[in-house]
């Protein structure tokens, strides 16, 4: 028995269509003879690639979500995002210093937010975006750090932001700076980058060059797996 | 006793001087200082020329976050502040948010992921605390190196004079950095321009106006004979400190140093955690030097 499911009325940059319920947004314009060129990446959720804004039928609200992700609801008015324009600036991680004067001083308009959340609204990733961009103002860039790992640049945020934030952008001189002056430095890393310096390797993967595939496979089946280093 | 507390951005970053030094008076004057578990920037001050009452949210969410917070703790809803320019903001928000419901109505609509703010909660600034505090004695009891001899320049700047409906001082004669200066031992200077404008945040566009608004002030309090010029604001305080370096430079002409008033009284309260190197020895050096010429 199958049963067959429902047709939803949707209406795609305003051209009224039925679609099957339970689709995503993205299955549904599929559905429809759409052939996706930008505005797609992964289809798992986790590239930011397919940004989607949309309104439901007697709601004033604006919504945001990844058309890979987001599903189909009766009456949605959408239309897909296929790039939101960020302007990168160039700058030396080396030459800047970990704080609130440095970020400010590459993305200006940060000092311009007015706490109105829209941006942590937009969010599919559901991260605290506002209260990413005020921990910069207040020089806790650890804090941005964390709140923004799972950021993934989107851009929807940058949409609906009355301060013109380009937050993806920002976010990531944050986590550079983060990982560069204030991350603890993992000290078997740099003992271990010292003794690829000093060629300590270059001897034993020369060796394996030259042996066979079938040798390969015993030396990776026997190999020694090292006991886990307590974070230092 | 117990105060909710907004620091603002500036005492987090530029200003953590400011912040240390204003909590060490704090609590040996008795006041328990509790930072408000999440705040966000006020919005500031200039924001509010513009005639719109988005830029109201920001200070409102501070405002109902205060409003949460004190019932939680079971304590009145007044928020301590020690920034002049966000204790303004706040002020001016509340008082706007106060007086009309129907503004109240709109900003609490637009921060919808807020609890509604009452419109019930007191913002004070910090110096209101010291005032009321000082009633008993807590600042002269708590002095252990006077600042005997000290010629102080009391600097006031704008935010806390102005507009009058908001502040707790008479614009007109002002005289709480007299007092408190008076009380650690020292001597209050009286200058023309104590409440004149440091150039604020024209410094982000005209530096050339900010020098020349902030040398007028540091050369009439050098004129008046002052050996040290204190402020609360850390705008007044980046820009007085600006002007003095850029003068050091061009013209090899040294005028006043600049402390916060804290960190002055963080000094006669025998407190030196609460201060940098640099403040406890200038103090310190000024003291002498007093000492030597009498």
């Amino acid at each position: 028995m199958s049963s067959k499911t429902k047709d939803i009325k949707i209406y795609v940059m305003g051209k009224e269509y039925l679609v099957p319920a339970d689709l995503t947004i993205m299955k549904a314009m599929e559905f429809l003879g759409y052939q996706y060129i930008r505005g797609i990446g992964c289809r798992g959720g986790f590239c930011g690639g397919c940004a989607t804004i949309y309104r439901l039928k007697d709601d004033y609200k604006l919504y945001t979500g990844l058309a890979c992700q987001a599903t189909v609801k009766d009456g949605m008015y959408l239309a897909q995002i296929p790039f939101v324009p960020a302007e990168k600036q160039l700058y030396d991680t080396a030459r800047l210093r970990p704080d609130s004067s440095a970020v400010i001083g590459l993305y200006p308009e940060l000092a311009r937010c007015v706490s109105c959340n829209a941006c942590t609204k937009a969010c599919p990733q559901e991260l605290e975006v506002m209260d990413a961009v005020q921990s910069i103002l207040k020089g806790d860039l650890q804090k941005t750090a964390n709140l923004t790992f799972d950021c993934i640049a989107c851009g929807l945020c940058s949409l609906r932001c009355p301060a013109e934030i380009q937050h993806a952008n920002v976010f990531q001189v944050v986590r550079r700076l983060h990982g560069a002056y204030i991350l603890r430095k993992s000290k078997h890393l740099e003992a271990r980058m010292g003794e690829i310096q000093e060629k300590k390797y270059d001897k034993i993967l020369q060796e394996y060059m030259t042996k066979s595939l079938e040798e390969l496979r015993k030396a990776y089946s026997e190999r020694k797996i090292e006991p886990e280093l307590e974070a230092v | 006793m117990k105060f909710l507390y907004y620091p603002g951005c500036s005492l987090k970053s530029s200003a953590a001087e400011l912040e240390k030094s204003t909590q060490a008076i704090a609590s040996m004057m008795g006041i328990e200082l509790t930072e408000l578990n999440k705040w966000y920037c006020c919005g500031v001050f200039h924001n509010l020329a513009v005639d719109s009452e988005m830029y109201h949210v920001a200070s409102a969410r501070n405002l109902s976050k205060t409003q949460v917070m004190a019932r939680q703790l079971g304590i009145p809803p007044k928020l301590v502040t020690i920034c002049p320019m966000c204790d303004n903001t706040l002020k001016l928000v509340n008082a706007s948010l106060k007086s009309s419901q129907d503004t109240l109505n709109k900003v609490n609509k637009f921060m919808d992921t807020e609890e509604p703010y009452k419109g019930e909660v007191q913002v004070l600034h910090i110096l209101e605390l010291f005032k009321e505090f000082s009633k008993n004695k807590s600042i002269e009891k708590n002095v252990k190196r006077s600042l005997e001899g000290l010629k102080v320049a009391p600097y006031y700047g704008c935010m806390l004079l102005r507009p009058k409906e908001i502040s707790f001082i008479d614009p007109n004669n002002p005289e709480i950095f007299e007092m408190i200066i008076s009380l650690a031992g020292g001597t209050p200077i009286s200058y023309p321009k104590r409440d004149e404008c440091c150039g604020s945040y024209q410094t982000a566009i005209s530096r050339e106006m900010t020098l020349k608004k902030s040398s007028e002030i540091l050369s009439s309090a050098k004129e008046w004979d002052a050996r040290l010029m204190v402020t609360t604001c850390p705008l007044c305080h980046f820009n007085l400190k600006f002007c003095e370096e850029e003068l050091e430079k061009g013209e090899r002409r040294k005028l006043i140093p600049i402390l916060y008033l804290t960190e002055l009284l963080s000094y006669a309260f025998g407190f030196d955690e609460a201060l940098t190197e640099d403040s406890k020895t200038l103090i310190k050096r000024l003291l002498e030097k007093e000492a030597n010429t009498n």
